[in-house]
């Protein structure tokens, strides 16, 4: 915790900002958590920072969602509704739906092992569904009327989606592998591209030797290796709540480099991470 | 949203319209007020221009289809409400001094029609391409253009609210009056070209497939099923990133302008949770490859 890491001598002004992590970005499904991540950007979103594998990685998972539901849509709901020679949809149409995602489950099924195929058709199902029972009783749409709403709909909330990427300074930042990589070993990740994000966070606190702060919501992944993280890396990662306390804190820490030079006796996790990042970007962090 | 209302009279805007925005002058026009007449000229001739640049099969003569089109064009402008509002709003923009109140109280619910129009755009331009054999990156770039001028309306209504402010406070003061008009006009400039540019390229995309799919000029604009085989794969590809580019370059610079606050307070509804359980899956799938 960085209470505990206070060093005696204060110098202030060493906060770059927080790097903030494409969930606190995006709308959380549990409400507290959605409201703390509002007011955390509410009040420090000129000192959010965007690093360039979050924001590819967000841009680029909200295209592959929105092309995958399109093309479910178009070249299969369409054509089945046209097999069965239905021209118009109601809310008395369910069964009919229901019988193209048992289809579809069982094509797609046949090409993987894991549960992700059966996922993601649940997924469009359960949003087809939803608009489908959204029609008023009695209320007929065209089927081509009722797959274009819901492109045109999908179309627009994937403008809302990416919006707050497109309104937090981007920066761009190309770790080593090999920080990833140690990363993943070190703290045991399991998912590679939240690697590379922290990659990312290490090293642009190192190249501009100023503290930055990994906001995230990802409990699972990166919270519960927090301290971890901080011990080995320099990199104190924070949920949106108590992130703010965080930077009040490290604004009265040397900077990092100094931080870490300054450990009384650096262990074998550090030392190595130190090798890593001389080799990768020049800069000598112990010693 | 569109309502079912909305579904059935949505139409889709097929020719360059340059409507949405007009210098601010301090005085009395100083040049030729443009008319209806005048602006209704000028937009069939940036439209005719246009038609240069798009490849026609051969039963489609260019003769034919430019006489179709000015008639098409003066047909679409005169039965269309909005662009007179847009004539009536760019006289008041002329006259600021005097007529600063009734520019403000039209010029946001212009936006706001201009905004249902896009929105019912993108609903035709998914028509379209579920009647198609059409790739995806049609219908998403499309898609992305018409958002990309969704995103100019609300950067253009946020700075204006401000610069209304400062007008207000600046009425009796000519000199930095004067100054708030002419930075409006640099900035509106700026963004305007790309916005003009990305129509263009947007109009040119939407011609080429729907020309190449009319059998004669009686076909154009008419509802019709679209065939890939119909079209030049390659020219349509270049028709398609040649859309993307602008439409990067509209986002790079509406990004300049947009604060993340302006995002912040969305409802999450079913369109946005299905986007973002998928998000959560293919995530999931591709962080452990």
């Amino acid at each position: 915790m960085v209470g505990t890491k206070e060093c005696s001598e204060l110098s202030f002004g060493q906060v770059e900002g927080f790097f903030v992590d494409a969930c606190v970005l995006l709308p959380h499904s549990i409400d507290s958590v959605k409201r703390s991540c509002l007011d955390f950007l509410r009040e420090n979103a000129s000192r959010c920072l965007l690093s360039s594998s979050v924001k590819s990685e967000a841009i680029c998972l909200i295209e592959k969602s929105h092309s995958l539901i399109l093309s479910e849509l178009h070249s299969n709901l369409k054509p089945f509704l046209e097999k069965h020679e239905i021209r118009q949809l109601s809310n008395r149409h369910g069964r009919v739906v229901a019988q193209f995602f048992m289809e579809r489950r069982r094509v797609w099924k046949k090409g993987f092992k894991s549960s992700i195929p059966r996922e993601i058709v649940g997924v469009i199902e359960n949003y087809c569904a939803s608009r489908l029972h959204s029609l008023e009783n009695g209320e007929k749409i065209d089927v081509d009327n009722f797959i274009a709403l819901l492109i045109t709909e999908l179309t627009l909330k994937k403008r809302v989606l990416q919006g707050p990427f497109k309104g937090i300074r981007a920066i761009e930042v190309n770790p080593d592998a090999s920080i990833a990589s140690l990363i993943v070993l070190r703290t045991l990740l399991v998912n590679e591209m939240d690697a590379q994000h922290l990659a990312s966070a290490v090293t642009f606190q190192l190249q501009n030797d100023k503290w930055v702060i990994f906001v995230t919501t990802d409990d699972t992944e990166i919270l519960s290796r927090e301290d971890k993280l901080f011990q080995i890396f320099a990199l104190q990662c924070s949920s949106p709540e108590w992130a703010s306390d965080y930077y009040v804190e490290m604004t009265k820490m040397k900077a990092p480099i100094e931080y870490f030079r300054e450990i009384p006796k650096h262990s074998d996790e550090q030392k190595e991470f130190a090798g890593k990042i001389e080799k990768a970007i020049g800069i000598k962090i112990i010693g | 949203m569109l309502s079912s209302v909305d579904v059935e009279t949505a139409s889709l805007r097929r020719i360059v319209r340059n409507d949405i925005s007009s210098n601010l002058q301090f005085d009395a026009i100083d040049e030729a007020f443009k008319d209806f007449r005048s602006a209704v000229s000028a937009i069939l001739e940036s439209n005719v221009n246009l038609l240069n640049e798009v490849p026609l099969h051969h039963d489609l003569h260019i003769e034919d289809l430019r006489k179709f089109m000015e008639s098409q064009i003066r047909k679409d402008l005169s039965e269309d409400p909005l662009f007179e509002k847009g004539i009536e709003i760019s006289k008041y923009s002329r006259n600021m001094t005097e007529l600063m109140d009734s520019y403000f109280s039209e010029i946001f619910s212009f936006h706001q029609e201009l905004k249902r129009e896009l929105h019912s755009d993108i609903f035709s331009v998914s028509k379209m391409f579920l009647n198609s054999d059409l790739p995806l990156p049609f219908v998403k770039t499309l898609g992305d253009s018409f958002v990309a001028e969704i995103d100019y309306l609300e950067v253009f209504d946020k700075e204006a609210r401000r610069e209304r402010l400062d007008l207000i406070r600046y009425r009796s003061n000519r000199p930095k009056f004067e100054r708030v008009c002419k930075t409006h006009n640099l900035w509106v400039k700026r963004f305007d070209e790309v916005r003009s540019k990305m129509e263009q390229e947007r109009v040119k995309l939407i011609w080429y497939v729907d020309f190449n799919n009319s059998a004669s000029v009686d076909d154009i604009f008419k509802d019709k099923s679209i065939k890939m085989s119909l079209m030049d794969r390659a020219t349509l590809y270049g028709f398609i990133r040649g859309l993307q580019k602008q439409v990067s370059e509209m986002e790079t610079l509406n990004a300049q302008k947009t604060e993340i606050i302006s995002f912040l307070d969305y409802e999450t509804d079913e369109g946005t949770e299905a986007l973002l359980g998928m998000m959560q899956i293919l995530g999931r799938y591709e962080g452990m490859q």
